[in-house]
């Protein structure tokens, strides 16, 4: 049920019983002014037929001729106006059949004969009973025509109650009701219980705003949801460095002879590696977060990017001597950027290569320039990324199935990279068959056209992406 | 003191946890996955097998499981199951064990969980895989 067609059929609804009452109430009012109209005329009618039958009785007891004349002149006029009065031919046939009487007695009484007849009297006597029932036949008509248009009020009064009455109840039933419910439903949702869903029902705008807010809250929940994984997912890598060293603890106690010094020594360097492991892992998840919550800050130079690959390289061998790099250079590789977070993207990019493919293998590092654009390309030899595993690399706590026992980091790498190069407006993909080897491809824009001081900060808003699997 | 099979994929964890269990008595063998673990039962059955869970190759739930169905006399090795997952506990119970200890612990809760389960001596019964 849509709101705008039931307003619109209450609207055209409640709109055509008012214009019937006011219809009705014309016609009534017209019909009731006819009739007191008719009533007034047979009252005048019945009126002055009484008054000239006083009229003949009168002329009877005048005594003076003068007196007579008189009067029979007034006679004249009585039935002149009564004829006057008349609507129909039968009514004016009834005076007209009078008229010869009154002539008769009004010609008798000048020749002294005074006397009424008879005839005449009850002549005037019938003219007045007819006319006294024709008024009482209007006033009966009036009294009909009174109570019809109570009846048709009062039908008209309740129908537009009624009216009134189911469009407050549809309305509150199809608008107020679910929109009391949404709202209570939100406020809940909003204190903080996400199981809350909003029912659906009511018109069909309030079913549109009701599913809409259950699609972001089943947004919400998934979000937090893997928010809480996430950082189970942290915790549980913390805690293993910080095992090793608790347990390292159990070397110094009361009732036992110190290590050697020799001992002591191997011990100091597993605690020092396991805390720079757990600084690693912490430096990672607060880059991350800094990364999503708030926004990077770009402090833009410009360099070599191919000067800034061989560095990373360098480093590389001497730290994976069972790996063999090769860094190829194409074109000029100079460009303006923040330095220290595309050197961040080259040793998680080389970083990852090294960790997922045999020893022995080659890592293969590109860096080539063209017009306004560059791109660093990093191939490994390992054993290539599952299409499941394509769709999903980028995401944060991502690990791919190691080569080696052990997967350093927490999975955060890749999609710190990704959020750099796009706050560069670059962008990474992988590239990889089924097959062998896979390589991560990542573009950049130069951005040397208008260049200007050397390291004002830019600040990229976090991009829409959450931490949530898409 | 007793015969040890201890088995994780963390070189400081598992070489730490080794040098402190000898220094305390024992004799311990170390693996890095669930298959050398299984090599190292099947070298010689021990009295206690302490395992992380999350490992590579094998790790040690499906360990304990291989243990457990292929019925080889491994089974009735007692097994103390170690990681920092946070649910852990429920782990444990899906093995049917009740020993396990949650990452970081200090030297003596080890010690005293690893006397705990010499003593008492209860294998795994995993009650899925219970008829």
């Amino acid at each position: 049920m849509q709101l705008r067609r039931t307003l619109t059929l209450a609207a055209v609804g409640l709109g055509l019983i008012t214009l019937t009452a006011c219809v009705a109430l014309v016609l009534s009012t017209t019909l009731l002014r006819r009739t007191a109209d008719n009533l007034d005329r047979a009252h005048q009618v019945a009126r002055l037929a009484s008054s000239l039958a006083h009229q003949s009785i009168r002329f009877e007891l005048e005594t003076t001729s003068m007196g007579r004349s008189l009067s029979e002149a007034q006679g004249r006029v009585l039935l002149a106006r009564a004829i006057g009065l008349t609507r129909s031919p039968d009514e004016r046939q009834v005076f007209e059949n009078l008229r010869p009487q009154l002539e008769r007695h009004w010609r008798s009484a000048a020749n002294g004969d005074v006397r009424l007849a008879p005839d005449l009297v009850s002549a005037l006597v019938r003219v007045d009973d007819l006319f006294s029932a024709k008024a009482d036949a209007e006033s009966r008509r009036a009294r009909t025509i009174d109570m019809m248009a109570n009846v048709i009020g009062v039908g008209i009064a309740l129908l537009l109650a009624a009216g009134v009455v189911f469009f407050l109840w549809t309305i509150n039933q199809f608008v107020f009701r679910p929109v009391k419910l949404l709202a209570s439903s939100v406020d809940r949702f909003a204190a903080g219980d996400m199981t809350v869903r909003v029912p659906v029902g009511g018109a069909e705008e309030i079913r549109r705003i009701a599913i809409a807010q259950n699609t972001m809250a089943d947004a919400l929940a998934r979000t937090r949801e893997d928010q809480l994984r996430y950082v189970a997912t942290v915790i549980h890598d913390l805690r293993n460095p910080l095992a090793a060293v608790q347990l390292a603890v159990g070397y110094v106690t009361p009732n036992r002879p110190l290590p050697s010094e020799e001992r002591l020594r191997e011990i100091f360097g597993m605690i020092g590696r396991q805390l720079r492991r757990l600084n690693s892992l912490v430096g990672d998840v607060l880059n991350a977060v800094q990364i999503e919550a708030g926004h990077i800050v770009l402090r833009k130079t410009t360099f070599d990017l191919g000067e800034l690959a061989q560095e990373a390289v360098s480093l590389f061998r001497s730290m994976s001597p069972y790996h063999r790099f090769d860094l190829s250079r194409r074109g000029s590789t100079t460009l303006r950027a923040d330095a220290t977070r595309l050197e961040q993207v080259l040793n998680n990019l080389i970083g990852n290569a090294v960790k997922y493919s045999p020893q022995g293998s080659l890592v293969h590092v590109t860096v080539g320039g063209e017009d306004d654009s560059l791109f660093i390309a990093v191939s490994d030899e390992g054993p290539g990324i599952s299409p499941t595993l394509r769709r999903q690399i980028f995401r944060p706590f991502t690990r791919g199935p190691s080569e080696h026992e052990e997967v350093e980091g927490i999975g955060l790498g890749l999609y710190v990279s990704k959020r750099i190069l796009e706050a560069h407006g670059g962008s990474i993909e992988v590239l990889s068959s089924d097959g062998p080897g896979a390589t991560f491809q990542a573009t950049l824009p130069r951005g040397l056209v208008g260049a200007a001081a050397e390291t004002e900060p830019v600040v990229h808003p976090p991009s829409r992406e959450q931490w949530s699997p898409a | 003191m007793a015969s040890i099979v201890l088995i994780d994929d963390d070189d400081d964890m598992r070489e730490t946890m080794a040098d402190l269990l000898s220094i305390e008595g024992h004799e311990v063998r170390t693996a890095r996955n669930g298959v050398e673990g299984l090599q190292a039962l099947d070298d010689r059955f021990p009295q206690l097998v302490l395992t992380d869970v999350e490992m590579p190759v094998l790790d040690g739930c499906a360990m304990v499981y291989r243990m457990f169905v292929e019925n080889l006399g491994r089974e009735n090795v007692p097994v103390i199951v170690i990681s920092g997952a946070a649910d852990l506990g429920l782990i444990a119970r899906a093995l049917g064990t009740p020993y396990y200890l949650v990452k970081p612990f200090p030297l003596e809760k080890l010690t005293a969980t690893i006397d705990r389960a010499l003593t008492e001596a209860i294998p795994a019964r995993p009650p899925s895989l219970l008829g």
